[in-house]
This record gives C-alpha cells, structure tokens and sequence, in this order.
C-alpha cells in the first residue's frame, strides 16, 4: 500500500503522457446526500488549475478525496497514474493551503515549516536547511522563531504555504486561501501564488468560491454546481461561452436574454426576446429553425452606449439609467429597457467621457442608446 | 428611580459577600484554629502555637497516611486522566451508533450517590476477590474521576481547529504520529489541569475510599476516623495541610485550564 | 466535519474509544448490578451467601424506622434543595447581571476551589463554630444572647448541606443566568415591567433548564450525604447514608444495606427524571 516517495516520482517519468491528476466517474455520498456526482476531470502536470462554485458544490470535497481526507463511494483517482482512493491522506504526497491555514499554534514559524519534514524521518539539520531555504523564498526568514500568533495574515499564509511546499510535492491543493485576507492583501498573494507556481513548475488545485480569483490566476477552471461539474475551460472559454445557463448566471457580469428564434438568413439568426429582436451570429452548425427557443448571453463588457440613437447597429435598444458604480476606472451602469428589463454594461470612465455622459445627463433621466454586435451575441447551448 | 435601582445592587453585592463569607469561613476558621493553642477552640482565641503541627508530624499514623494519599491521588491522576482523554477525543473526533449511551456510560458516576458506589464497590471488590488492597482505592477513584478529566480535556479540544489533525496527516503523519506530534501537544495544558484536578477530588475523597481501603487509610480516611471520637485540633493542623494540597493543584488546574484559552472558565 | 479518512473500527479508533467502556462496565456497571443482585443474598452466621430470596426487601420494608429514615432524608434532601436554590439565587442574580465579565470569572474561580477542597475539615470547623461554647455561641453571649443549640439539630444539619451543596449550586445558577439572552431582558423593561416582574416572567423560565439542573444536582448530594446529618445533625433517627453505614459497618449485614441503596438509587431516579422532564415540558 505505502509506495515511497522515491517510487511515485520514478513513475510520473515513466508515464509522462498520462495526465498528473485524473478523476474517472467520481461520486461521493454523504449519507443520502450526494456531494459529489459522476465527475470526470483530468489536469496535466504543471497546470494551475481552479475548483469554483458556491458553497455545498462539492468543491471543497473534491479538494479533500484528493488530500484523501474523504475516500470516494465510487470512481477512481489516479495521481501519476496510480490509484490513490484508498491511500491514507498521509501515503499520498499531496499537501493542502488550508482556509484556515490550520497551522500548529503550540509549534513556531520554523517547526511548523519542517512538520512535514519531520515526519518524513528527515534529520535535523536538512530540516531546519530546507525549512529556513522556503522562509527565505518566502521572504520570511526573519519570523523563523515567532510564534505563530505574533504574524499578520499575511505572513501566516506565507508559512501555509512554506509549509506544503517544503516537501517538493507534485501537487499542492488550495482551500480558499485567500478568503480570510483583505482586498489588496488578496491581490499580492495573487501576484505570489501565480509567480511561484509557474517557477516551481507543479500543479495547483485551487479551490475557491471567487471568480476574480480563480480568473487571475487559473490556466483552466472548473465550474462546479450541486456536486455536477458544468462546465471545464480556460477562463476566457467559460467567460465567453459558458457551456450552461448556470455558468452565464455564475461567471457574473453577464446578461441572459431568451426568446425564439423569428427568422434565419445565411449569415445572422433574429431571436424575439423579452426586449425586442436581437441579431445574432449564425453558427456554422447549426440546428436551428424557425421557433426554437434559445438563450442569448451578452457580456457586460461587449456593450456600448451613445446619448443618441446611432444607424448601422446589430442590436440597439433606448433605456433609461437606474444606477451606476465606480469600482477604479471602470463603471458598471445598470440601466432599463422601455419593456423593462435590467440590462448590464460595463464600460471605462474613458469611454463615458468620449461619449459626452455626465452626471447631470443621467440624473436628468435623458434616454441612452446601449447596442452591441451580432457576433458578441453568445448562444446558449440548447 | 435611580437611586433605588444603585440601592439594590449595593444590597445584591453585600448579600453576595455574605454567601462567599458562609463558603469560606470553614476554611479560613480551620486555617486559624490550626494555630490556637486551645483544646477546644472558639472565640478569644488562645496563644499561638505549633504543636498541633508538632502533634502530626511526629505521629507516624500521619505519615502513612500522606504516603497512602499520595499513591492514590497520583495514580488516580494518572490512570483518570489517561481515560478521560481516550474519551473526550473520542467524543471530539468520532460520530457513531449509541453514542449518547457511550457517553452517559462515561459521565454519570459522579451523579451516583459517594455512598452507594461506596458500598457497591466494598461488596464488588470482595467478590472478585481483591478487597482491602490500597489499589482497589486507586480502581474506585478512577471511576469517579474520568468524568472531570474527560470534561476539562474536552472543552479543550472543543477549541482546536477541526483541521489542525488533518493539517498534520496531510503533511505525512500518521494518525498516532498526528496524536503524538499535534493533539497531545494542544491537549497539554488541560492534560496538566484534568491531571490536577482529578488528584484533587482523590486525595479529599474519604466515604469510598473509608469503604473499600481496609487498613490502608488515607488522610481523609484518618479525619473521619477521628472525627468520630473526640474533639481534636489535630484536625485542623491536618485540614490546613490538605486544603494547602487540593487548593495548590486547583489553582495549578485553573492557570492551565485558562492558559491560552481565557474564554474557557465560562 | 468529524469524518476522517478511514470508515469504520480500527485500531486506532479502538485505542481511544474502548477504555472507558471496559473500565466502566468493569467498575462501574459492575459493582451497581451486583448491589442489586446482592438485596436477594443471604446472611448466615455472619457470611453472605448468594441466593435469590425476597428476604431482605421483606425485613427493610416492613420496618417502621426504615420509612422515618426515608421520609426523613427526602425530607431533608427536599429542603435543602428549596434552601440552597434560594439562597443561591440572588448571588447568583449579581454575578450574572450586576458584576463585571471579569469579576464574575474570578467569583467562579472561587466558588471552584470549595468544591476540590475537603468536606470533612469544613465540617469540623462548623462544628467548632456551632458548638454550644463555640464560636458563635460566644460572640452571642458577649451582647447578652444565647448560648442557642445549633449542633445536632435540622439547623446544623442544613449548615452541613449549605457547604456541600450552595458553591455548585450558584455556580449552575450563575452560568445559566448569564446565558439568558440580554435582548429579551432589555424588550421586558422596555414594555415597562419592572425588576421582580422581569425576572419571574423572563429571567427565571429562560433560566429554567440550568436551576433545574442546579436543584437536582443539590438534591442528590444532600440525598446522599452522610457527613452533615452524622456530625452535625446528631444522626439521630439516621438518614438513609448514615443507615447504609450502620449496617455494613457494625452489622455486616450487606444485603439489607443494598436495599437500602438500591431504594436511594431509586428515588434519585425517579426524581432527576421527573425534573428533567418538568424542565424540558413545553408551556
């Protein structure tokens, strides 16, 4: 049962095409709950990869039957292309940044850094070498002898991290890491987290309930909803073309109009929607015909806006401004369609400026003109 | 309006003081008497005097006693402590069938009657043949002070982070090596304070160990004894040497049982 | 989440689990069910011999001086209950709503310390205090009173449970005061009741469960306590302990003794059941 470490490593040479994590027909039960359903999911080596959804998706149990804190009811985990279900969270070498950090508070910065050493059966001075090496690239050497309740937040996911890493593990998973650090602390860790994954060249599971999180950092993210996994992709791909109605509604600043499809020509498809028609893109394979009911999504950011109506627009609607929000340069305007539906836009203060928007124009309760292209209209798989 | 409401919370403080002064004055009368140079002590006192202190520590009875005691609270300490610990990690980490009838299994002896259990253990411990020995004291004590150790060691436990033993497997320890290296090490400070705690209770307990000890007394076994025939300040002498003892490893308790943990006394 | 990473018994989980059972079934439950078994035994010619004979319930029973024995202690046990949960409860009433978190926790801290320190010796220096020519007799006579017999009486009696019992008791009473949630308090006097109204129609049935608790736990220890009736209450007619003692002691009578402590068991029963069960009844 318990294969060395040594070993492990020999076989991910061995079997390079296989991919580092592979999760076939995963189902985890709680009871008669079930946590997780039929997942199937493959991360390369190397990958940073992020779990996201609201909290009970099964994200957090994804993360926890890989550390092998829960064991699957049915499915198989490789890791290196070795069966890993029934290995003891202690057999695998697949340390955990935990929400709560969970460090020792009865141990120092430097003894929780050389814990996993220690059990290893390291002798005292590589451990205290290795373990002060990761203070360093961690740049918290100076702490080495604090006591764990004298750090920041900060500086104690630093020692999280030093932590974990100080074995060289193949893969570390991350439990929202972050979730307990304030905004711009949040940012900085971003900014480690990214840089130190692509130096050490390993893979990250990252688990969060965070868009702009798993966004930021991710080469690919899961969608996870009610234990099913929606949909798997580069953030661009699920930002762009969410695969599900749920994805369009999580990833956030979209808006989701419906209606049927009213007429067809060689180029473009016309969908009566709750504001109107909407022109869209035709896709090349198509199955569409004359009725069919269709969702549309229409990122915030692909929408335009003019004080005027403008000629030779795919889609152009009048609204009228309910509300609108500074977060840095860019503005978030929430505004309403004369048959009333709530459409949101995204623009920069820059553009507002070019177009001659004010605060006084939208107090006033002038009219607006918000359009966008048929090709950045994104039809909903049926 | 305001006047009356300060009125009464003066009158509610000095009632207050009044019930600390009625729970402390046997102790702190018992404390003064051991010095009293009367017989029959009472108000005015006599002279001061040591010779009550002379009396008992001349009198070997006194010390076979103490030996006696120690070797029972020490190893009730231990053996109790021990077994709370099993059990309030037990109840911390594990959900099972009939746990609730585990538990009361684990926590009700101190709700029986000293007495009873007394008398239960003197019949029990001469059918199974082992009556009259200094340890049987040791196996009756036990019963009776897992619980406080259980208890203590639990709301201990009740603080640390579910995570923090699963932290450790993670990083390659075993579960015994998780035990070893991370829940004993946090368990500690109410380890000490269960550990003190339950030598306390043993070393003051005297109905079951007057029962079951045959003719190995203990201190307390000796006070009753002595009690029983005529007045004598010995008591006292002895009484401030016992509460010296029990309220020395409560105090011990206490600074461990609040250390690192201030919300834990209430 | 308590599920670890292996379902099921092994034996690390054993390790933990199992000695407390073994210890308690061994040297608790044990000795418990041999009582019971042992108030069927026989005594013949001073050696106990197994049997399975109603002779002993007969013989405890039938006797008069049996039920003044018991009606006695439920008495005493009953009012020392009343005593100490009243007593109690004004104390208890400051520390919970009229002191400081701080000063509370230091009071606790205090009313701990009586509870692990010698009961005996605090009963030897009540008699000392109560004696005829004691203490208190002689401060009294100083302005012209007594002397007034405080020793073997109900009164001496009840100053033997007061120390056992009133440190838990305020102690019980003060951790479930101070849980009552201070909002509902606070909406009582804004709908103008006042003090006393408060505390009997919010305070004390929010509090009901730990004063019930506390109550119980008073009287069990007084039920059970044979110190105070003994040296301060002058034993005489003996109190169910004090019969338990008389009989093993002196008579070696065993059997009769586990009668006696098997009807204890008993009433104590009945009694922490009947008032866990008033104190969860819904209105």
């Amino acid at each position: 049962m318990g294969q060395t470490k040594d070993e492990t490593r020999k076989n991910t040479g061995d079997m390079s095409q296989e991919p580092q994590i592979v999760f076939q027909n995963v189902v985890k039960y709680f009871g008669n709950t079930t946590a997780v359903e039929k997942m199937n999911l493959t991360v390369k080596k190397g990958e940073f990869i992020a779990i996201m959804g609201s909290s009970g998706c099964g994200k957090t149990t994804t993360l926890r039957m890989l550390a092998g804190m829960e064991t699957p009811s049915e499915g198989e985990i490789r890791l290196n292309g070795q069966r890993i279900n029934e290995l003891k969270p202690s057999e695998r070498n697949t340390p955990m940044v935990w929400q709560s950090l969970a460090l020792f508070p009865f141990l120092n910065v430097i003894q929780n850094v050389e814990f996993g050493l220690k059990m290893r059966g390291i002798g005292t001075e590589e451990r205290r070498r290795r373990s002060l090496e990761w203070l360093s690239r961690m740049a918290i050497e100076e702490f080495a002898e604090r006591s764990i309740d004298q750090l920041s937040g900060g500086q104690r996911q630093r020692v999280a991290l030093a932590r974990a890493l100080v074995t060289e593990p193949p893969v570390l998973l991350l439990d929202e890491p972050l979730s307990a650090l304030d905004a711009n602390l949040v940012v900085r860790m971003q900014g480690v987290l990214s840089r130190l994954q692509k130096e050490l060249g390993i893979t990250f599971v990252y688990v969060t309930h965070s868009q702009s999180e798993a966004f930021a950092m991710a080469d690919r993210v899961v969608i996870m909803s009610k234990g099913v996994v929606e949909q798997v992709g580069s953030p661009q791909e699920v930002y762009r073309k969410p695969a599900s109605r749920f994805v369009a509604n999580f990833v956030g600043s979209n808006n989701i109009l419906n209606g049927d499809v009213s007429a067809i020509d060689t180029s473009s498809v016309i969908i009566e929607t709750e504001i109107g028609a909407v022109r869209a893109n035709l896709p090349t394979d198509h199955e569409y015909s004359m009725g069919v009911h269709l969702g549309l999504v229409i990122s915030a950011d692909a929408m335009d806006l003019s004080m005027t109506e403008e000629q030779s627009k795919d889609n152009q609607f009048r609204c009228r401004l309910v509300s609108e929000s500074f977060v840095g340069a860019m503005v978030t305007m929430l505004v309403e369609t004369d048959s009333g539906i709530e459409l949101k836009i995204q623009l920069f203060q820059k553009e507002l400026d070019q177009i001659g928007f004010s605060e006084n124009t939208s107090s006033s309760g002038t009219f607006l003109w918000v359009s966008w292209s048929k090709s950045s209209v994104y039809i909903l798989p049926q | 309006m305001k006047n009356t409401g300060r009125l009464l919370t003066v009158i509610l403080i000095g009632y207050l003081v009044f019930i600390f002064i009625f729970i402390f004055t046997p102790i702190i009368t018992s404390i003064i008497f051991s010095f009293n140079s009367d017989r029959f002590p009472t108000i005015p006192l006599g002279s001061f005097t040591l010779k009550w202190y002379e009396l008992i520590y001349n009198d070997p009875d006194v010390w076979e006693a103490a030996k006696n005691s120690l070797i029972v609270s020490v190893s009730v300490g231990i053996l109790s402590t021990i077994i709370g610990f099993c059990t309030a990690y037990t109840d911390f980490r594990y959900e099972f069938r009939f746990k609730n009838m585990y538990l009361a299994l684990a926590l009700l002896p101190p709700t029986v009657p000293l007495i009873i259990l007394a008398l239960a253990m003197l019949a029990w411990f001469s059918k199974i043949g082992v009556s009259g020995q200094l340890w049987t004291i040791v196996l009756a004590h036990t019963v009776l002070c897992a619980p406080f150790a259980m208890a203590v060691i639990r709301l201990r436990l009740q603080q640390m982070d579910a995570d923090l033993e699963s932290a450790a497997w993670n990083l390659g320890a075993s579960e015994w090596l998780a035990m070893k290296e991370v829940v004993i090490p946090f368990a500690l400070p109410s380890i000490v304070s269960a550990m003190c705690l339950t030598m306390a209770v043993s070393f003051d307990e005297f109905a079951v160990a007057w029962f079951v000890s045959g003719l190995n007394k203990t201190i307390p076994v000796m006070i009753l004894e002595i009690l029983q025939g005529n007045i004598d300040p010995q008591i006292n002498a002895i009484g401030t040497f016992v509460f010296f003892t029990s309220m020395t490893l409560v105090i011990i308790a206490q600074l461990f049982f609040t250390f690192r943990s201030p919300k834990a006394t209430l | 989440m308590k599920t670890g990473a292996q379902k099921g018994l092994d034996g690390y989980a054993l390790t933990w689990r199992l000695p407390v059972i073994f210890w308690q079934l061994f040297f608790f439950v044990g000795p418990l069910l041999f009582t019971i078994a042992m108030t069927f035994f026989l005594v013949k010619n001073y050696r106990m011999t197994e049997a399975f004979e109603m002779k002993n319930w007969v013989k405890m029973m039938g006797k008069g001086y049996f039920w003044d024995s018991y009606f006695l202690t439920v008495g005493l046990a009953s009012l020392s209950t009343v005593t100490a949960t009243c007593l109690a409860f004004p104390a208890a009433y400051t520390l919970a709503f009229k002191v400081s978190d701080n000063a509370r926790r230091w009071a606790v801290f205090f009313l701990i310390i009586p509870f692990f320190t010698s009961y005996l010796v605090r009963t030897f220096s009540w008699y000392v205090i109560l004696a005829e020519s004691g203490v208190i007799n002689n401060m009294l006579s100083w302005i012209g009173f007594g002397p007034y017999t405080m020793l073997n009486t109900k009164f001496g009696t009840m100053v033997g449970y007061m120390t056992l019992t009133l440190p838990l008791v305020v102690i019980l009473q003060t951790l479930s005061l101070a849980n009552v949630d201070r909002r509902l308090i606070e909406a009582a006097q804004n709908l103008g009741a006042n003090g006393i109204w408060t505390i009997v129609k919010v305070i004390i049935p929010s509090a009901k469960v730990g004063l019930i608790i506390g109550a119980v736990f008073c009287f069990i220890l007084s039920f059970g306590d044979f110190v105070a009736p003994y040296y301060l209450g002058g034993s005489k007619p003996p109190t169910l302990p004090i019969m338990i003692i008389d009989t093993t002691k002196s008579g070696q009578q065993w059997p009769r003794a586990a009668v006696v402590a098997v009807v204890m068991m008993v009433t104590l029963m009945v009694v922490a059941f009947a008032s866990i069960k008033f104190a969860y009844r819904k209105k």
